[in-house]
């Protein structure tokens, strides 16, 4: 009798952490099932598939530009100033939605990431939990080098001096109380083709939609971003191994252009081009009551070229304006094509010489972009291949927040370099070639509350 | 003394040679011999009663093992004792004594009062039922110093601070536990007559046994218990309590018919007033709108006017739809000992009409307590309790007559017509004159008549509570004694809503649901809407060792013990049944719930359906718990308790951290020191503790939280609604709490005085982080931290005068204030929030602070408040505005919960009767009181205000109050001057008062011998409580505890008779 007073106590509470790992409310689903983190990577179109870093970059670049009335009719201080290449942007305004989104997204896949690895999967799930693993490090790529071309200085692959310059804070664990350092630019790059590379080897070729993202979509990715640091026979590789899964380009004579917006709103479901289907929202400045389209962008186009009229219309102030989202309404479409691919290869083959490669690209593009004809020979080519496959880059390109990259990575070459020039107000605003302002400052309360160093533009 | 001993030798040598000896009973206080005092054997044979001079004479051969002394008011007395020791004095404490031995209990143990270190109040019995009742909570109003309530008559936990704020997000009411366990039920289903005691544990000494929830201080109750009683013994009590009628014309929101009546038509001319079927407008602007149309003339328009002006709302109200609330109470309890098992049983039935006239509330209350003695001294304890409640709810307020924007309450609505009939009144969100017209156009009729109305629906709730409790106790070898018990506490409740086939309910319902081809959607029969049922269920077990030794130098007492508790509570989905009959109980719920239907006058709804809400809660926690307390030579005691609480609601980082939660304490009995020679004091007691306790925010969870819903592809996706914080953990408290008793017998004396620092630390608050950790905007953490002094004080006083007649009063004080130490402030949150509403906390500030705009006074050119931009007198009110960017621009003018509060209880018997009144103070806080707003006509809020406003230059002298601004004046600016007054430091007022809380006579029926041989004791009481101010510092006639409502909780008046078997 004495003995059982003192054994009860010892098995009654000998198992407290199994008896206190029960869930407080039944209505809070903590994930942990497979199909909990599949569900948390397919929240597509309101948070994996929408959003991104581009309303700085798509503001300050060459594409559009604006007059005065409808310049301060923009109700965002942080735009105007970016339009106007203005050193500090952010002013008295605390935070960056570029910076905090993308982040948000980063951590919910760190959450996934962490939580996978101690999955402990079953024989028939290993397909399922490869997928899910390798949508969430392309996830995470994908943010970082969004990041990485609004936050941080353009990077040069085999160049030393990047390991000198700021990268970004790159946080690969989802708990929040952990601080992280901003991490050199190599180290940013390296993470980001590491992440692809792994996604490489656990996606599938294709996906159920192309909101999920496949091994194809990685090897796109992998080859936009080895296009621009430079790395071109990389970025042809990657590119060809894009087209071998799938080489279709849409049809835009199918289009109906009678449409407020030209493509259908289908999320790319009609649309067998798009590899990757991706948007961000649409920044105040491209509004139909306000820009302008950039007429030496306008001039590229020739007049049987249906992108003039897919892509562009009259606006409301006597002006031309974009209107060629692949996602059919105001967001911007940030994903990969292949017609980019097409443009990819055409790049490294140009630079490589191999200019029947380049007339063949082309020509397969541009044969879906005309109603007759478009093909294009060595001969169209004039004096510099490469500009012409620059320009035709310009011309598919258009209004899908790369030509900031491509700004950034051509300013090394003087042949391609470029100034770019405002007026507001009557006075003029320039931006010169490789200038600090193409890299912007960290918003204040990331600076305030992470304690990092901040971007020089002076 | 060596003359006593002598004496006492000499008395034991008398009996001895006389065979007789004389004993002298003296009262216990005063010394004074007791006349009639009775002495029993242990067969219950009287031996003999006391003469005039308190002396009996005892034979010798009457001596046995037992005696039982026992007199009216006085306690009895059981006296085991061998033939030489047999006492020449008789020393009886008076039955309603306070000075007697408090026994303080903590939910673990016991301990007297006088051999604690901690903090702790004691509220005996008598005090619990001094006041007449149905509930227990607002019972304790003034009767403790550090026991606060924010809302006066509140008879909630969260109404309550112990000692001010010790946390800011978290929840801050204190822990109840009821018979040794947390209480988490209703504290409407305990009967006030079924709790023995009450102790409040105030520092950490005495609360800190209770770990991660004792933060906000514990309030134990104990029930009446079975006791060790001698033979059988009944008691039945009975109380009626009457309340007043609510007065309505307190409130100053008001303004008399005629005066509205103006206003109305004055905003129909200007358009102030929609015209559509679903708009509701005044009476008055019907009557002006059928004249428009031609259907009255001027003169018949006139006759409304004349006759509206002469309703006035409030005695309308108060003569049709409430009443005098009474409640009656009965409470009938029996307790016995037979062979080796003591019982007791009760049974409490509580009748109460409510002052609406259709509310009621019943509550039967049974309980049966049992101690069996198993053998040697081991005991099993246990008691079974169930409670069952019925609450009526039809009653029809003056709340209910609201008919919102514009409107609000008419000062001219008549529920009863000149004829004696109930009258149709209007409702909100349907015009009067299109709802009247509802027949022709083939529709119900549409008329709201209150009175009929309310007998035609049924909305009730019920609840039901069982309690079991059974506990083993008994020495396990020598000293060591344990103890294991385990407590179930299920309830559930659950309320339906019966709308009869006529009620308005179900008129409007099938009237807005027909569709425009004249189709029914709902059928034209009752409706039964089911509330959401909910049951709980906890249960706690607990298993205690003790060791209690006395040594040489002093008592040792040592207990360890484990708790754990599993808690559930699951709220299921409610329900809906149309073309109800309740005869046959049958209707229907097949309708398509998600289909939009046209609905009368305008738009689409769907049909009501009963609430989809399921939702299943789990608590768990698991601790271990330490007490030991030492007492050495008499002088000094030495107390400190360990504690370690493991829960489910936190993560295994912080269940494995495991930091204990304990307190250490020491108290030094000067009195019993050589060296402090004094005759005045009896007891003189230093003492000083501190400790660190917990508080636990159940609203925020470690785990990462994913909601579900459907993407637009189609596909389940998943939301991430939290990141979880795995480092989420307690809130800590720490108190230090010095403290000293005195107490002087001799002078009728009794102070403590307790001063006390409490410092909330790890508090959780919001936490702005850093963007790139993927969290935006607020993230809970554990880092805020609030610091709270305050003083207790203590004084009672009682004395005799003459034989019969003695007097005294308690008075208690106490002081406390707050001050928030840490704490992360939104820069976002606009300035406008911290004036309406409850601000932000703000770090140096009080969490109960109050901001202003810092104007004074009317500017004499316009009217409006006094400002200066620039040091200019302007009238750019909304620049003025403007200049407020942070909370640190804002005046703060004050705290909205008193920082002095105190009671004081004079009371005085005389024999048998015995009268006392209870006076309750608040002070050095504010509140903002209501005017009348500038802008006040065009939206419908009146003032009485309204008389005083400023007219002309020259009469900001004499008022503060803001002129009109009329609807032409159409400048923002001019416009803003509404905000900047209703917000200006001007409508800041004082809220001290004294408050005449109760009054209480009591009258103990002197019983003759043979009435005797049936009750023991008869006693009457009258008691009065909501007596009204006695003073208030403000002088604008406003009851700082009511400063915006239609009325203040009215007088009630009791009576109770309590008798004794």
């Amino acid at each position: 009798m004495r003995l059982l007073i003192f054994i009860i106590p010892i098995l009654f509470f000998a198992c407290s952490d199994a008896y206190l790992n029960i869930k407080s409310d039944q209505s809070i689903t903590t994930p942990s099932k497979l199909s909990d983190y599949r569900a948390m990577m397919d929240n597509s179109l309101s948070f994996f598939n929408n959003g991104g870093a581009y309303s700085l970059s798509m503001c300050s670049s060459d594409e559009f530009y604006l007059m005065t009335p409808q310049w301060q009719a923009i109700n965002d201080q942080v735009q105007r100033n970016v339009y106007i290449f203005a050193t500090d942007i952010f002013g008295e305004v605390q935070s960056s939605q570029d910076w905090n989104e993308n982040y948000q997204r980063i951590m919910v896949c760190n959450m996934v990431i962490e939580h996978l690895e101690k999955y402990d999967k079953k024989a028939e799930e290993v397909n399922e939990w490869n997928e899910i693993f390798g949508s969430a490090l392309f996830f995470r790529a994908f943010n970082y080098y969004q990041l990485a071309q609004v936050f941080c200085p353009p990077y040069v692959y085999n160049d030393n001096r990047t390991h000198r310059f700021l990268g970004l804070p790159l946080r690969l664990a989802y708990d929040v109380t952990l601080s992280v350092e901003r991490s050199d630019l190599h180290m940013t790059y390296q993470q980001i083709i590491k992440d692809l590379n792994e996604s490489i080897d656990l996606l599938p070729n294709k996906t159920i939609n192309n909101l999920r993202p496949s091994r194809q979509a990685a090897y796109a990715l992998l080859a936009r971003i080895h296009l621009l640091i430079g790395d071109f026979a990389e970025a042809k590789q990657l590119a060809e191994l894009t087209l071998g899964i799938s080489d279709d380009v849409y049809d835009f004579s199918q289009l109906n252009t009678s449409n407020r917006y030209s493509f259908p709103t289908d999320y790319g479901e009609s649309n067998s081009e798009i590899i990757f289907f991706a948007s961000t929202g649409s920044i105040l400045a491209h509004s139909r009551v306000r820009m302008h389209v950039d007429e030496e962008l306008y001039k590229l186009y020739e007049n049987d070229d249906l992108r003039k009229i897919v892509y562009y219309d009259n606006g409301t102030i006597d002006n031309i304006y974009f209107r060629g989202s692949l996602f059919g309404n105001s967001p911007v479409f940030i994903g990969l094509t292949i017609g980019e691919m097409l443009l990819i290869r055409a790049e490294c083959n140009a630079r490589e010489g191999l200019y029947d490669d380049v007339s063949r690209d082309l020509s397969k593009l541009r044969r879906m972009r005309f109603t007759n004809g478009g093909e294009v020979s060595i001969a169209d080519f004039g004096e510099d291949p490469i500009l012409f496959v620059l320009q035709e880059r310009r011309r598919e390109l258009a209004f899908r927040g790369l030509r900031w990259e491509d700004l950034r990575r051509l300013n090394r070459e003087n042949k391609y370099a470029k100034t770019i020039e405002r007026e507001i107000q009557g006075i003029s605003y320039k931006l010169l070639p490789n200038d600090s302002r193409y890299t912007f400052p960290l918003p204040n309360d990331v600076v305030s509350l992470g304690g990092y160093p901040q971007n020089n533009r002076d | 003394m060596r003359g006593i001993i002598i004496l006492l030798i000499f008395f034991s040598l008398h009996v001895n040679v006389h065979a007789q000896t004389t004993i002298t009973v003296v009262d216990s206080i005063t010394r004074l011999p007791l006349a009639g005092v009775s002495f029993l054997d242990s067969q219950n044979k009287g031996i003999g009663i006391t003469d005039a001079m308190g002396k009996i004479n005892v034979a010798k051969e009457k001596v046995g093992e037992k005696w039982i002394i026992t007199h009216l008011n006085y306690k009895t007395k059981q006296i085991q004792l061998t033939t030489d020791t047999i006492p020449n004095v008789i020393v009886l404490v008076p039955a309603n004594n306070e000075v007697e031995e408090v026994v303080v209990s903590t939910g673990y143990y016991k301990l007297p009062k006088e051999r604690a270190t901690g903090s702790f109040e004691h509220i005996s019995n008598k005090m619990l039922d001094r006041s007449v009742g149905e509930n227990l909570l607002e019972k304790l109003e003034g009767l403790a110093p550090g026991l606060q309530f924010v809302n006066s008559n509140g008879n909630n936990s969260s109404d309550i601070r112990i000692r001010g704020l010790a946390t800011i997000e978290s929840d801050a009411s204190p822990l109840i536990v009821l018979d040794n366990f947390p209480y988490e039920g209703s504290l409407s289903n305990i009967d006030p007559n079924s709790i023995e005691s009450i102790t409040i544990l105030k520092d950490a000494a005495a609360a800190s046994i209770w770990g991660a929830r004792a933060g906000n201080g514990v309030i134990v109750l104990t029930s009446k218990g079975g006791q060790k009683d001698i033979g059988f013994s009944a008691s039945a009590k009975t109380s009626i309590t009457i309340q007043k009628k609510p007065d309505f014309y307190y409130g100053k929101g008001w303004l008399p018919s005629k005066v509205v009546l103006d206003i109305e038509r004055e905003n129909e001319k200007n358009g102030i007033y929609g015209n559509d079927n679903n708009i509701t407008v005044p009476m008055f602007v019907e009557q002006i709108r059928r004249f428009d149309r031609g259907e009255i003339d001027e003169a018949e328009l006139m006759v409304y006017y004349d006759d509206y002006s002469s309703i006035d709302t409030r005695r309308e109200v108060e003569k049709y739809l409430y009443r005098e609330a009474t409640n009656k109470q009965t409470y009938i309890t029996m307790q016995g000992t037979a062979n080796k098992t003591s019982y007791r049983t009760s049974v409490a039935f509580n009748e109460a009409l409510g002052e609406r006239i259709g509310d009621s509330n019943t509550r039967l209350s049974m309980g049966l307590g049992v101690v069996r003695n198993l053998f040697k001294d081991f005991y099993l304890d246990w008691s079974l309790g169930y409670v069952s409640q019925h609450r009526k709810s039809n009653g029809i307020g003056i709340a209910q007559l609201d008919v919102g924007s514009i409107v609000g309450i008419s000062p001219y609505i008549r529920v009863v017509d000149d004829k004696g009939q109930p009258a149709s009144v209007q409702v909100s969100g349907l015009n009067y004159n299109y709802a009247s017209q509802a027949s022709e156009q083939g529709l119900l009729n549409w008329d709201y008549v209150p009175i009929e109305d309310r007998d035609l629906k049924d909305i009730s709730s019920q609840s039901r509570e069982f309690k079991f409790d059974i506990q083993l106790r008994g020495t396990v070898w020598k000293d060591l004694k344990f103890q294991s018990g385990y407590q179930f506490l299920g309830s559930n409740s659950s309320g339906h809503s019966h709308y009869f086939k006529n009620s308005y309910y179900v008129r409007n319902l099938v009237n807005r649901f027909t569709q425009p081809n004249g189709s029914l959607i709902i059928p034209h029969n009752g409706v039964l809407l089911g509330g959401n049922p909910t049951e709980t269920a906890s249960h706690y077990g607990r298993i205690q060792l003790t060791y209690d030794k006395e040594t040489q130098l002093g008592p040792i007492n040592v207990l360890v013990g484990s708790d754990i508790r599993h808690a559930t509570q699951e709220i299921f989905p409610g329900s809906v049944l149309y073309n109800y009959d309740d005869e046959y109980l049958v209707g229907t719920n097949q309708f398509n719930f998600n289909q939009n239907y046209a609905v009368k006058p305008v738009g689409t709804q769907r049909i009501p359906n009963g609430s989809a809400k399921h939702e299943l809660l789990t608590h768990r926690d698991i601790s271990y718990y330490f007490n030991g307390a030492y007492q050495m030579l008499n002088k000094f005691l030495i107390s400190s308790s360990m504690r370690w609480d493991g829960s489910n609601l936190f993560g295994v980082k912080a269940n494995q951290r495991g930091v204990p939660l304990w307190s250490i304490g020491g108290s030094w009995l000067l009195h019993n020191e050589g060296f402090f020679k004094s005759n005045m004091f009896d007891l003189f007691k230093l003492r000083l503790t501190y400790g660190i306790s917990g508080n636990v925010n159940k609203t925020i969870s470690h785990y990462p939280v994913v909601i579900f819903g459907t993407d637009l592809t189609g596909l389940t996706s998943a939301r991430v609604a939290s990141v979880g914080n795995p480092s989420l953990r307690w809130e800590k408290v720490r108190t230090v709490n010095g403290g000293m008793d005195v107490g002087a017998r001799r002078l009728g004396l009794n102070i403590s005085v307790d001063a006390y620092l409490k410092n909330g630390s790890d508090l959780i608050g919001p936490d702005y982080m850093d963007p790139t950790t993927g969290v935006i905007g607020q993230y809970k953490i554990n880092y805020a931290d609030i610091v709270t002094r305050g003083v207790d004080m203590k004084v009672r006083g009682d004395w005799g005068i003459f034989r019969n007649a003695r007097v005294g009063a308690t008075f208690n004080f106490s002081f406390v204030r707050n001050e928030i130490k840490e704490f992360s402030t939104n820069p976002d949150v606009s300035v406008i929030s911290y004036l309406q509403g409850d601000p932000a906390p703000v770090k140096g500030r009080s969490k109960d602070a109050i901001y202003s705009y810092p104007t004074s006074g009317l500017n004499p050119q316009n009217g409006l408040p006094l400002i200066y931009i620039d040091g200019q007198v302007s009238d750019r009110y909304a620049t003025y505005h403007r200049q407020f960017n942070t909370v640190e621009d804002l005046k703060v003018s004050g705290v909205t919960i008193p920082t002095m509060y105190g009671s004081c209880m004079p009371h005085i018997s005389m024999g048998n009767l015995e009268l006392s009144a209870l006076f309750l103070y608040k002070g050095g806080y504010v509140f903002r009181r209501s005017s009348m707003s500038p802008i006040g006509e065009e939206r419908g809020n009146y003032h009485d205000d309204y008389f005083r406003r400023w007219v002309k230059p020259g009469d900001e002298q004499t008022t503060d109050v803001a002129r009109k601004i009329s609807l032409d004046e159409v400048d923002s600016e001019i416009r803003a001057a509404t905000s900047v007054y209703e917000f200006g430091q001007d409508r800041i007022t004082d809220g001290d008062l004294v408050r005449l809380q109760d009054i209480n006579l009591t009258y103990r029926i002197p019983l003759g011998g043979n009435a005797k041989r049936f009750v023991k004791n008869i006693s009457v009481a009258a008691y009065a409580r909501n007596l009204g101010l006695v003073w208030r510092k403000n002088n604008h006639g406003i009851d700082p505890d009511f400063p915006t409502s239609f009325y203040r909780t009215p007088s009630i008046w009791a009576g109770a008779i309590t008798l004794q078997f």
